[in-house]
């Protein structure tokens, strides 16, 4: 086209004609490759739709164990909101005052007081201990006992 | 010639489904690559489009009621297909502005290896570009591709009426800008 006035000129022959142009063979391989990204579409989803359906019951599992814990932890807190409060952080700041029952109810004795305490009992002789049951037997106040002992 | 309601037909049956739909594309590819092209002008833009619609087809065949004919529903897919591009590319590229999308359009088209046009054709599809979105379809369809203004119609779901105006105004627009270009 060479004139602005054969723009609208229907006489001239080319003035409709396009002026665009197409890559060389572009039309004649365009069913091949709509074929391949098709095929490539298709397969996509289905590989997507596999790790769905993997995961679906995973995750339906993890949902209702939540929804069951929503469920019941809430209703609980509101019925019973003292009970519930009683959790791990209390018994942890409270710690201090368990441990101080804990000793004081404690005899402590060290390995060597001990030892002793063992080998005093080994060395106790039947005779001696045959004293003991005779005079626990024997029917003698305190005094006697004491009187005893010592002569 | 292959009819176009055993066309149908095949396409809805799996069976012959990919067979019809590979005689289908060979059948409108042209036409509607070109149709395509003169919306948004660039050539990749418009192959990816021409994809986008023939599997938009091959996805929703079965839904496809055949009141309208084949040919007609292409094009109607065809269409939104670009002007949804153009849309896209407008808002994410330029801030929503016809103007700056119409000059990237005509600048990328002064580069193209695929425009073979001489500088009077450059100032058309420069003052086609500037036109608004249905004044252009309206024109490029019936300048270019002759398409009867019943066959637009349905494509573009617009009154004959309308049509006649929207090319009448274009025409006018396309002479004022070519005269003040000189």
């Amino acid at each position: 086209m060479k004139n602005m006035n054969d723009i609208f000129n229907p006489e001239k022959e080319g003035s409709k004609n396009s002026p665009f142009d197409v890559p060389k063979g572009y039309f004649e391989t365009f069913e091949d490759r709509l074929e391949a990204q098709i095929t490539a579409m298709e397969e996509k989803p289905s590989r997507s739709r596999t790790i769905i359906r993997i995961l679906k019951p995973v995750v339906g599992l993890a949902a209702s164990f939540l929804l069951i814990m929503l469920l019941v932890k809430y209703p609980l807190n509101k019925i019973t909101p003292s009970l519930t409060s009683l959790d791990d952080s209390s018994f942890v700041e409270d710690s201090d005052y368990w441990k101080e029952i804990i000793l004081s109810n404690s005899i402590f004795i060290d390995d060597r007081a001990l030892l002793q305490v063992m080998n005093n009992n080994e060395t106790t002789s039947p005779g001696e201990s045959d004293e003991i049951i005779a005079t626990v037997s024997s029917e003698l106040n305190d005094y006697e006992v004491f009187a005893e002992l010592y002569n | 010639m292959i009819d176009e309601k055993q066309l149908i037909g095949e396409l809805k049956n799996e069976a012959t489904k990919q067979t019809a739909f590979r005689s289908m594309v060979g059948l409108y590819k042209e036409r509607l690559y070109w149709h395509v092209r003169k919306i948004v002008l660039d050539h990749e833009d418009t192959d990816d489009i021409l994809q986008n619609t023939f599997i938009k087809v091959w996805r929703n065949i079965d839904s496809f009621r055949a009141e309208s004919g084949l040919y007609t529903w292409l094009y109607r897919i065809a269409t939104n297909e670009s002007l949804t591009f153009l849309n896209q590319k407008k808002k994410k590229t330029f801030g929503g502005t016809d103007e700056e999308l119409n000059d990237y359009l005509v600048e990328n088209l002064q580069a193209d290896l695929y425009f073979n046009g001489d500088e009077v054709q450059l100032k058309l599809q420069e003052a086609i570009a500037r036109l608004p979105e249905k004044q252009r379809l309206v024109f490029n369809m019936r300048y270019y591709d002759d398409i009867k203004y019943q066959d637009m119609e349905k494509i573009l779901e617009t009154s004959e009426g309308a049509l006649k105006a929207s090319y009448h105004h274009a025409v006018k627009k396309i002479s004022d800008f070519l005269k003040n270009q000189g």
